[in-house]
């Protein structure tokens, strides 16, 4: 089985992994890769709030229960 | 009515497969139900069409040209729903607006450039989901009508036209825009003029859409059916690049995610690209060389339109990519039209070198030949400047060289310096030497480099030995040009930069700027030089025929290009790759403006995780090219060489040296996880600092 290819796409968590030894190490803080560490909380936690809450899906189980009420 | 949700057009064919004979009409809505746009927040395309007005008019600050946009929207939406019509309005009688607002007056040139660039960038941002014209088709051929109802600012005939970019326009039995109407699907009133218009009960019309108001409450109102398209997939998607494209305004690494966001977007929906991509060497091309070479050549034009050279020198072999790249955004960026010309000239450090030593080869100058970790001493001087062997093993001997291919690793070797000092070993050296420069010169002019006043060369890299030894052999010449040095990688380490300060430039890497972030292209040259050269053999001279000097490659039996050879195919499936990436990268930059710098930091990303953390895959794909060096010595590199397992850490001394001469460290490491690698790179990290 072939396993799935790294594509274009790196998450900013193995961003800020890879970036470390540049930035601790080499104590750079020219531009580089390295997202930061507050800017990947900022990140993750939005995405993550999209990824429980979704005002449209509440929206829909509002109208079903509704639905069967009426019905009811 | 129980509201309806569906997760797929699967799910949805299959609800209205038992349902065709009560179903008259389908109604769809059109954005993020059948097209997706790559870029969100759908405002980003009118933010990027207020930049380019602004910088069109000048002297407006992009922001500001949004805001009188949208101040201009408001009015018209208010005055609508002072009439008795939804707050909707139309973009023609917005786009006047806008344009008298920012330029002071009524200007028709201005608004047919705004309508023209917002066609234009939706068209390149939308694209059909997957699945939509095959469920259309299906529902046409099954003898239902099926129209689209979009709540859209966009005129009729312009969302007809981004349909029928999208591939869908010849589907449609009628389309509805709220802006044509001034009624709104939100309210209901669309819809209504819908079921009026259609001439059919409302029951017999099913309306699909992603959104619950005006897709499926609205609709259920007045007695359609009202499907609600809930693909959550689809959905977070569209939220997360929101959120990306928030972030973007923190700087650094995130503009070019957000940039690779939409150009994976586009790849994922690109069947072709798609299909492609199953091929191993395709797929590395598309999304590891891909964005590396793009960004390089967005440098390049950056630098052209800074610098404006007469001509762009792309330089054989690594530099036939990037000449095959630089007239496909050619092709893609009509609106530009001074480009500079391209020339792809045949050259190689050896013909370079050898013209160099008319004047003689002084020991400072033969001091290149021992970079090459394979050196073979005098052997490889002699090679380095074409200098054949024949003509030299006789004063060799007189001046003890009983081997002629002993390694030196002492460039200040006795042997040597009494060898260069002999005046028979020069006289014959400064005769090639001359025979060569005459012949390179002529080549190069006959390429139209003498004369101009300012060119450009463009190569891979790595020390701009080509440069510097043109500059040696004719920087005298009163008509030699202005010439600046543009390199996907320059490391400086031979010659610095020979004092051409800001006319050499590592657009990925240029060691001079000490940014460690950079480092990457020298941990893996080879697969940037393999991913971008050209399937002809390395130029040895040059020889006359019929009156014009035509360029000496490398004889095909030679064992190591036989390997070349055999590799060939690969190598144009990484640049097909390559070029397929570069129409997506091209539509990105399009829609986002941004430039080389923005997006440049998560290159350096790719690149990092591709040459120390590669998979297994990559190795063993990669393992299979083969490199030539044909610098001062003729031979092959071994690119991934054997795994290294936990038992080498017994013999530290063998290991450090297995790990110091290898073409591809972190290929060796990577059977032990990404954890030694990301060790190693702290430690190189810690003495680069020191």
């Amino acid at each position: 089985m072939r396993h799935a290819r790294t594509g274009l796409m790196l998450s900013a968590t193995r961003l800020l992994v890879m970036g470390l030894p540049h930035r601790i190490a080499a104590r750079s803080r020219a531009p580089g890769f390295f997202p930061g560490v507050r800017n990947v909380l900022r990140y993750e936690t939005r995405r993550l709030w999209h990824w429980l809450y979704e005002r449209e899906r509440l929206a829909l189980i509002r109208l079903r229960l509704l639905a069967l009420l009426r019905k009811r | 009515m129980t509201p309806l949700r569906v997760k797929d057009f699967a799910a949805l064919r299959a609800w209205l497969a038992g349902r065709l004979e009560t179903v008259r009409c389908v109604s769809f809505d059109v954005f993020d139900t059948l097209v997706a746009r790559c870029i969100e927040p759908p405002e980003a395309i009118q933010r990027r069409v207020a930049a380019l007005l602004a910088e069109r008019i000048g002297g407006i600050a992009p922001e500001a040209a949004f805001e009188a946009r949208r101040a201009v929207e408001s009015e018209l939406r208010r005055a609508a729903l002072a009439d008795g019509l939804d707050h909707e309005c139309h973009f023609d009688p917005l786009v006047e607006g806008w344009v008298a607002r920012l330029a002071g007056h009524a200007d028709a040139g201005l608004v047919d450039f705004v309508h023209a660039t917002e066609r234009e960038l939706e068209a390149l941002a939308l694209g059909a989901k997957p699945g939509a014209r095959a469920l259309l088709e299906w529902l046409r051929a099954s003898g239902v009508r099926v129209i689209a109802v979009s709540d859209m600012y966009l005129s009729h005939d312009h969302v007809a036209a981004l349909l029928a970019a999208c591939g869908l326009g010849d589907l449609f039995d009628r389309l509805y825009v709220s802006s044509e109407f001034g009624l709104g699907k939100y309210s209901g009133r669309l819809h209504a003029r819908v079921i009026e218009q259609e001439g059919l009960a409302a029951d017999e019309i099913v309306h699909v859409g992603d959104n619950l108001v005006s897709d499926m409450r609205a609709p259920m109102r007045l007695g359609m059916r009202g499907i609600y398209l809930h693909e959550r997939a689809e959905r977070l998607r569209r939220r997360h690049q929101a959120v990306s494209a928030d972030m973007a305004a923190a700087g650094g690494v995130w503009p070019g995610r957000r940039f690779f966001e939409i150009v994976n977007f586009r790849m994922r929906h690109d069947a072709a690209c798609q299909r492609a991509c199953e091929d191993f060497f395709h797929h590395y091309g598309a999304h590891v060389l891909g964005p590396a070479f793009a960004a390089f050549l967005l440098g390049l034009v950056e630098k052209i339109a800074a610098v404006k050279p007469d001509k762009v020198f792309f330089l054989a072999r690594d530099g036939y990519l990037f000449e095959r790249m630089y007239t496909r955004w050619r092709e893609l960026q009509r609106d530009t039209t001074d480009w500079p010309q391209a020339v792809y000239v045949y050259a190689s450090r050896r013909v370079v070198a050898t013209a160099s030593v008319a004047e003689g080869l002084s020991p400072e100058q033969a001091v290149v030949a021992f970079y090459n970790p394979k050196q073979q001493g005098l052997l490889s001087v002699l090679k380095t400047f074409g200098l054949p062997v024949e003509d030299f093993a006789t004063f060799a001997r007189e001046h003890g060289f009983d081997d002629i291919a002993q390694p030196l690793h002492d460039w200040r070797d006795p042997r040597l310096l009494a060898f260069l000092a002999d005046a028979r070993v020069q006289s014959r050296i400064r005769a090639r030497g001359a025979a060569a420069r005459d012949r390179l010169q002529r080549y190069f002019a006959q390429q139209g480099f003498f004369g101009c006043a300012r060119v450009a060369l463009v190569d891979i890299g790595w020390n701009g030995t080509i440069q510097k030894f043109l500059r040696d052999s004719f920087g005298a010449r009163p008509d030699y040009p202005d010439v600046h040095g543009w390199y996907f990688a320059f490391v400086a380490a031979m010659h610095g930069d020979f004092g051409m300060g800001e006319r050499i430039s590592g657009l990925m890497l240029d060691a001079r700027r000490s940014n460690p972030f950079e480092r990457t292209p020298m941990d893996f040259e080879e697969i940037f030089e393999q991913g971008a050269r050209s399937g002809e053999a390395t130029t040895l001279g040059y020889a006359d025929a019929d009156g014009r000097v035509v360029p000496v490659l490398k004889d095909d039996g030679a064992p190591d290009r036989q390997g070349e050879i055999a590799c060939n195919p690969l190598i144009e499936r990484f640049q097909q790759g390559v070029l397929d990436h570069l129409g997506h990268f091209h539509a990105a930059w399009k829609l986002t403006g941004y430039g080389f710098d923005e997006i440049k930091p998560y290159v350096l990303g790719l690149l990092e995780r591709a040459v120390v953390y590669p998979t297994r895959e990559e190795i063993a794909e990669i393992g299979r090219l083969v490199h030539t060096e044909d610098f001062g010595h003729d031979h092959t590199l071994d690119i991934a060489a054997a795994p290294i397992g936990y038992r080498d850490f017994l013999r530290p001394r063998r290991l450090y040296h297995r790990l110091r001469t290898q073409t591809w460290k972190f290929a060796a490491l990577a059977g032990l996880g990404h954890l030694p690698a990301w060790l190693v790179r702290w430690v190189q990290m810690s003495k680069a600092r020191t």
